[in-house]
């Protein structure tokens, strides 16, 4: 969500006071582990910030003490192996959280999926929805869900008269649903639907646990335009000129925003002038997409400024009504005419303004994606590389991607020999990079776990000495290709600091982790290290198991040194000339 | 916007040198006069974005695509009213701009590096993609690289695009060393600089031991 979005509220979890009489299966907790191959195993250290079902047998649902209506609600959460429960929109409308790690087919039952209807009679299930793909994580890890929700609709009478709807669920940061209608409670909801209802949480099905439960409502009418007029000059410049000395070649009233106004496509300049009815007052953010130029005043103050097709603005607005003037310019003819304008605010999702038929989706390109074969798929591109979801990407320039028939990807940095990054779900999204003369780039088409691109070999004076800051001018690195095995995977070969060495990347047997084996063929040097992960938190969960910032694990047999450097957590591994080293990834 | 633009000026070239062969054509021969002009059928779902063409000793052609794949075409003249044959000999690689064949390996140019690809097994595919020669990018998207043109002495020719759009949307940049440039790559993978100055120099070729490229314009 942008920074200028209203920001969200938390539930407390400092204790339990913000749930409606507890059940006695659910405690606050401050920290939480779970061997991912044990079943139903969870276990809590004390503090606060986690909520934790930990039911000896049966257990029950949670409900808040917070009603909703139309809601974004994120939250996080982390299964135990073989566990199963569900977020209950207002609930009655369940998004189902489950084990569903390393599956290859997922149903409406499994994690992410909207669970079912119910025909109790019939004893028979409908309108249940698969997730797209399988996003989930193993148990153990915190993973993340996001849902915009809208409430159903009723009448003066309590007739209901439009359904309720999931906007978006996402899963990890992939979209699994978009405006998906649902015609009533899923199974296990009642039946009385309603305009606002409690959260509530599974319960009775298995050990789970919550964190950073946040939401935003969104309860507010919509902002409205109103008695807009038109007005279209002929204009032969890219930005309108001085309207004021120009006299409109046509004009008119219109009860909705869109260019469709007029029939020109070159060569004209619209102006809206009218009314913005604000139902509350606050900052509001507008996005202006001019297929051309345009600016936004209200009150007769700039919002947005001229310029070239898409930009925003911010505008503090009281309640009540404001004057608005909208401008739209567009010179030439061979591109499509295009004007919308949406606003974002306090209650309010982002809305349009404008008549949907006056930005023209047909313009969209063509989607380019590359699926998992039967064989490994490589696919050299550039990537663009984020630390953390939220943070800038840096492009990767020498990287390549491969992905398994297992449904495991990987993009690997062939200049330094460094695992970037690691998903499931789908392979590669290859539309930036082929579509039209393209950018050369290609994205995930999954859930991504970002890794890191700084090198991960590197010559250490003594195991205290800290990791080198990489000097890319002057690379040590000397990268060689990679050969394919008969199986289509490849092997990297790579030089440097006068050491030889080979690094192959390849799911596991059970096809639901990738397994790393880095061999050190020659070397002229001593002390030379693999840092196999660094982050903020490591953790040893077993004697061969360690959670990395609780997002994934990493397996070895080989015993490594985990460190405090530079702030950071770092697990080293020393590389002996004609050795071997191996370890695993888990997520 | 500077997109638009960029993709405007292509479609202006089309629409402007067809009109001037048709009314040439009465006038003055066309190349089809002299070398047949002969489309080949492809298999239907195949895209093939040919940057690169090789010449193999067996009577074979191989094409590079923009789509990262080599392919290899058997019967390419379609003697005996046959239709050719597809191999896939390679994929994966990064918009391949140049083929060149030699000693039994198959040299590209990706964006950011020499190849040599190698059918080690015999199985009719490449499964050795052996890096001769990598070069830094920027990572803009007109950093592409064409070539390579084998020497007499075995050595290789690439050449690098600059990149552009920081300063004037159409003005060229070489943001990281040896964009703008022409490479001579030794099969050892050592490279020697060899001339600077070029901004999008394509179309290589080495004639009588001088090498010549066509930019962009001219």
């Amino acid at each position: 969500m942008a920074a200028h979005a209203q920001s969200h509220q938390t539930i407390p979890l400092n204790d339990l006071s913000a749930f409606r009489t507890p059940p006695s299966s659910w405690a606050i907790a401050g920290g939480i582990s779970a061997d991912p191959g044990k079943n139903h195993d969870l276990r809590t250290e004390a503090g606060t910030g986690i909520l934790a079902n930990l039911p000896v047998s049966g257990g029950a649902d949670i409900y808040t003490q917070l009603e909703h209506g139309d809601i974004d609600l994120e939250l996080e959460f982390m299964m135990a192996n073989g566990s199963n429960s569900g977020i209950y929109l207002q609930g009655k409308y369940e998004i189902q959280l489950l084990d569903s790690w390393g599956k290859e087919n997922v149903t409406f039952g499994d994690c992410g999926g909207v669970y079912e209807r119910w025909i109790e009679e019939k004893q028979q299930g409908y309108e249940g929805y698969a997730p797209r793909i399988n996003a989930s994580r193993a148990p153990g890890l915190w993973q993340k869900m996001e849902i915009s929700f809208a409430a159903p609709r009723f009448d003066q009478y309590g007739r209901k008269v439009s359904n309720a709807r999931l906007l978006r669920v996402a899963l990890n940061g992939v979209t699994l649903h978009e405006n998906l209608e649902l015609t009533g409670p899923t199974r296990g909801g009642g039946s009385a639907e309603a305009t606002r209802g409690p959260l509530r949480i599974q319960g009775d099905h298995g050990p789970v646990a919550f964190r950073n439960i946040r939401y935003r409502l969104l309860d507010n009418p919509p902002l409205q335009l109103g008695e807009l007029k038109w007005e279209q000059f002929a204009t032969t410049t890219d930005f309108a000129p001085d309207l004021s000395t120009l006299k409109p070649k046509a004009s008119g009233k219109t009860k909705t925003l869109t260019h469709e106004v007029t029939n020109e496509n070159s060569q004209f300049t619209l102006r809206f002038t009218g009314k913005l009815s604000v139902p509350a007052a606050g900052n509001y953010h507008f996005d202006l997409q001019a297929y051309g130029s345009g600016t936004l005043h209200i009150d007769g103050k700039e919002i947005i400024g001229k310029g070239w097709w898409f930009r925003s603005g911010t505008a503090n607005l009281s309640a009540g009504e404001h004057q608005v003037e909208i401008i739209y310019t567009k010179k030439e003819s061979w591109w499509p005419n295009g004007l919308g304008l949406f606003v974002e605010g306090p209650g309010i999702r982002r809305q349009a303004l404008h008549v949907e038929s006056s930005v023209p989706l047909g313009q969209m390109a063509r989607q380019i994606f590359l699926d998992f074969e039967s064989k490994p798929v490589l696919m050299r591109c550039f990537i663009d590389f984020r630390r953390h979801p939220d943070s800038a990407a840096h492009r990767i320039t020498h990287a390549i991607s491969v992905g398994f028939p297992q449904r495991l990807a990987y993009s690997y940095n062939l200049s330094t020999g460094t695992l970037l990054q690691v998903w499931k779900g789908g392979f590669l999204d290859a539309t930036p990079m082929w579509d039209d003369r393209g950018d050369g780039s290609s994205q995930p088409n999954g859930s991504v776990i970002p890794l890191s691109d700084e090198p991960q070999l590197a010559v250490l004076a003594t195991s205290e000495t800290p990791w080198p800051i990489f000097d890319k001018e002057n690379s040590p690195f000397r990268p060689r290709g990679y050969e394919l095995d008969d199986n289509g995977q490849p092997t990297y070969q790579y030089e440097a600091y006068g050491f030889s060495a080979s690094d192959k990347i390849i799911p596991t047997a059970d096809g639901r982790q990738l397994e790393r084996t880095i061999t050190c063929k020659s070397s002229g040097q001593s002390n030379l290290y693999l840092r196999v992960v660094s982050g903020k938190e490591i953790k040893a969960v077993s004697a061969t198991l360690y959670l990395v910032d609780g997002t994934y694990f990493i397996e070895t047999a080989a015993k490594p040194l985990l460190r405090n450097s530079g702030g950071q957590q770092e697990l080293l591994l020393p590389l002996g000339a004609g050795t071997s080293l191996t370890y695993q990834l888990i997520w | 916007m500077s997109r638009y633009l960029l993709y405007i000026l292509p479609v202006l070239l089309w629409n402007v040198l067809p009109a001037q062969s048709q009314t040439g054509s009465k006038l003055l021969p066309t190349e089809n006069d002299y070398y047949k002009i002969v489309t080949l059928p492809l298999p239907e779902g195949l895209v093939l974005e040919v940057g690169g063409l090789a010449t193999l000793p067996n009577g074979s052609i191989a094409a590079s695509t923009r789509r990262g794949e080599v392919w290899v075409i058997e019967n390419p003249y379609m003697h005996n009213g046959q239709y050719p044959h597809y191999r896939r000999f390679a994929s994966g690689l990064h918009e391949i701009l140049g083929l060149a064949y030699k000693d039994g390996a198959l040299y590209l140019a990706q964006r950011g590096e020499l190849t040599k690809l190698v059918d080690k097994d015999g199985d009719g595919k490449a499964d050795l993609y052996e890096t001769v020669y990598a070069w830094p990018l920027s990572g803009h998207y007109h950093e592409y690289s064409f070539g390579p043109i084998v020497a007499p002495d075995g050595s290789m020719y690439v050449t690098c695009n600059v990149a552009f759009g920081d300063q004037e949307w159409w003005r060229g940049e070489s943001r990281v060393p040896w964009r703008g440039w022409t490479l001579r790559i030794t099969p050892d993978g050592q490279m020697e600089p060899f001339a600077t100055g070029m901004r999008s120099p394509c179309g290589i070729g080495l004639v009588d031991g001088e090498l010549f490229y066509g930019d962009n314009p001219g």
